[in-house]
C-alpha cells in the first residue's frame, strides 16, 4: 500500500481511458501521454497495461509500506526517493518504509509513475482514469491510500533504461489530418491555419489546449457533431482549441484538423507560454 | 432515406459517416440504422462510436487500418438494402417533472417574456413525443428534438457555477435534462427525481440515440415519493414500445 503525503497540485489515476461508452456521452480520458503511459508499463515488463498515477507542474509525494519497483516516465520532474536523487524511464527498486518525493517539473508537462503489478483502485465503467463527472473526488488527496496488485519482477535486468525523445519537448511540429469542417474554409484561410507558429496557452488543461498567437481567421458554428481527443476546434471568435482526453464526445465548433496520436501526445507536453513554436503539418 | 451516407476518415482510427448538415428526423433515423448496422457487422474491430445529428463516428481498436475498416464498411453497404431487413423498434420513456418551486429557476422569466402563463408553458412541454437524437455534453445527456418554438428561450447570457442533476432545461429551440450536476447556460423549468445516468449498470445512460420521451407534470410531493423509491430502487420508469 501507498500513502499520500501530499498530493501535487494536480494528481491523478490515468490508463487508456473509456473507449466504449462514448455514445452515452462518456468522455475517453486516460492518460494524456498515452506514448508516456504505455512506456511505464512497458519498463515493468507488464503483459498488460496497468493504471499509473500522472502528475503536472509538481508532483505527489508517497510513502512506500512495502518493497516494490517503480517506474518515472514523460515530463521529467525534480524527484528524490528518501531524499536521494533518482533517474528517469528507468525500473527503480524501493524498499520498504520509503518516501518519493516528486517535486517540480523542469521538462514537459504531465509525469507519470508506475508500480509494479499497477495500480488497483476502483473501476468505472472499464477504466481507472479519473475524470470529474463520473468520481467525486477526481484527483489525490493527503491521506489517501493507494493499493497495486502484489506481483514479482520478472526480469532481473531492471537497468533497461530508455532515452527520453527531448525534442518533442520543446519545438513541435504536429501531424494532423484535414478534420470534417476543414473545407468550410477558404484557400487563404487554410493557409493561414497552417503557416502559423503557435504556443500553448497557460489555461490548458485536461479537456481542452488553448493555442496562442492564432492567425485571424475563423469559423462558423456547426450542428453538433461528434468530436475526439486530437479534434481542432476554430470558433467564431478565431479561439483555436485542441480537444484532450477529459473532452466531451460531441461539439459544436467547426473542426477544421484532426491530430495524429503521437501528435497528441507531443502537443500534451509542448513547453506552455510564448516562445515555444508548435505548428500543424497536413498529411 | 434512401440515399447512404458518405464515409471518411477522421484521425488515426475513427471512420465519419456524414449526411448532410441538417438537423432532420429522417436522417438521423437513417443514419442511427446505418450506425447500428455496422456496429454490429463489426463489433471485433470496433472499440466505441458517437452518433449526432446528421454525423456518427466509429472508433476502430489501435491495431485495425482505417483503410481497410473503410473498405468493409463500404462493401457491407453494398450488399445491404438496410431499411427493409433492419427494423429497429424505439422505446417511449414517460419522464415525470416537477414544474414548480424550488426547481423551476426561469419558468417565470419565460412565462413573463413569451407572456404566457406558467401552466400553458407546462401544458406545452408535456405535449410532444421528444425523439432522443443522442447522448452528449455530459453522460447520459439527452439532445432531444421537436419542442415548440412558442417556448423557445435564449441561452442564459452568463451561465450558472452549478446546475442541479435533473434539471430540464430550454436553450433557444432545445430542451434537454441535466444527467449530472454541471455547470450550465440553460433555462431551468423544472427538475426529474430520475437517475439518468447510473454507472453501477451495463448500459448507465437511461436513454440511447433513437429513444423516444415524453414529459409527465408531477407535484412536489410526488416528486419526494419518487425521488424516494429511486432511492431504495423500487422505482421503475414507465416505459412503452414506440412503432
Amino acid at each position: 500500500m501507498i500513502e499520500v503525503i501530499h498530493p501535487g497540485i494536480h494528481s491523478t489515476i490515468q490508463d487508456a481511458g473509456r473507449l466504449s461508452y462514448r455514445e452515452q456521452g462518456v468522455p475517453v480520458s486516460g492518460a494524456m501521454d498515452q506514448h508516456a503511459y504505455i512506456l511505464a508499463n512497458h519498463l515493468l515488463q507488464h503483459e498488460e497495461l496497468a493504471p499509473v498515477i500522472e502528475f503536472t507542474i509538481n508532483g505527489p509525494t508517497l510513502y512506500f509500506y512495502a518493497e516494490t519497483f517503480i517506474v518515472l516516465t514523460g515530463a521529467e520532474f525534480h524527484c528524490k526517493l528518501n531524499g536521494k536523487i533518482i533517474s528517469h524511464a528507468s525500473p527503480i527498486y524501493v524498499p520498504a518504509e520509503s518516501t518519493l518525493e516528486i517535486g517540480h517539473v523542469f521538462k514537459g508537462n504531465y509525469g507519470y509513475l508506475g508500480i509494479l503489478g499497477g495500480f488497483s483502485t476502483e473501476k468505472i465503467l472499464n477504466s481507472s482514469s479519473f475524470h470529474p463527472i463520473l468520481l467525486p473526488q477526481a484527483k489525490l488527496f493527503k491521506g489517501m491510500h493507494l493499493v497495486y496488485v502484489k506481483t514479482k519482477f520478472k526480469d532481473t535486468n531492471f537497468n533497461a533504461r530508455v532515452i527520453p525523445v527531448h525534442d518533442k519537448f520543446c519545438r513541435t511540429k504536429m501531424d494532423v489530418y484535414p478534420g470534417p469542417d476543414f473545407n468550410l474554409l477558404s484557400k487563404e484561410q487554410k493557409e493561414k491555419l497552417l503557416n502559423q507558429k503557435y504556443f500553448v496557452d497557460p489555461s490548458s488543461n485536461r479537456m481542452a489546449i488553448q493555442m496562442g498567437n492564432t492567425p485571424e481567421i475563423s469559423a462558423p458554428e456547426i450542428i453538433t457533431a461528434p468530436v475526439q481527443p486530437g479534434t481542432v476546434q476554430l470558433t467564431p471568435s478565431g479561439q483555436l482549441i485542441v480537444l484532450m482526453r477529459d473532452a466531451q464526445t460531441t461539439g459544436g465548433y467547426s473542426r477544421v484538423l484532426q491530430l495524429t496520436d503521437y501528435a497528441m501526445n507531443s502537443l500534451s507536453q509542448c513547453e506552455i507560454g510564448e516562445g515555444y513554436e508548435a505548428t500543424f503539418h497536413l498529411i | 432515406m434512401k440515399k447512404k451516407p458518405t464515409i471518411s476518415q477522421f484521425g488515426d482510427h475513427g471512420i465519419l459517416l456524414r449526411y448532410p448538415e441538417k438537423i432532420d428526423h429522417k436522417i438521423h433515423k437513417a443514419l442511427t440504422q446505418y450506425t447500428h448496422f455496422l456496429c454490429n457487422s463489426f463489433s471485433e474491430i470496433i472499440d466505441g462510436f458517437t452518433i449526432a445529428y446528421h454525423e456518427s463516428a466509429f472508433y476502430l481498436k489501435p491495431d485495425v487500418s482505417v483503410d481497410i475498416a473503410i473498405e468493409l464498411f463500404v462493401r457491407k453497404f453494398n450488399e445491404a438494402n438496410l431499411l427493409e431487413e433492419f427494423k429497429e423498434s424505439s422505446t417511449l420513456y414517460i419522464v415525470p417533472v416537477c414544474y414548480e418551486a424550488p426547481f423551476a429557476l426561469d419558468i417565470d422569466e419565460i412565462a413573463q417574456s413569451k407572456n404566457i402563463s406558467v401552466s400553458k408553458i407546462i401544458k406545452i412541454h408535456t405535449k410532444p413525443i421528444y425523439p432522443v437524437y443522442f447522448i452528449g455534453f455530459l453522460p447520459g445527456f439527452p439532445y432531444l428534438g421537436g419542442m415548440s418554438k412558442k417556448i423557445s428561450h435564449p441561452r442564459k447570457a452568463s451561465p450558472r457555477v452549478k446546475v442541479s442533476s435533473g434539471s430540464v432545461g430550454i436553450a433557444g429551440t432545445q430542451t434537454g435534462i441535466y444527467s449530472s450536476e454541471s455547470p450550465g447556460g440553460w433555462n431551468i423549468i423544472g427538475r426529474s427525481p430520475l437517475n439518468f445516468f447510473n454507472t453501477e449498470i451495463k448500459n448507465p445512460s437511461l436513454f440511447k440515440a433513437g429513444d423516444h420521451i415524453r414529459f409527465e407534470s408531477i407535484d412536489y410531493a410526488t416528486y419526494k415519493n419518487i425521488e424516494e423509491e429511486v432511492k431504495s430502487g423500487s422505482y421503475s420508469i414507465q416505459k412503452k414500445t414506440y412503432k
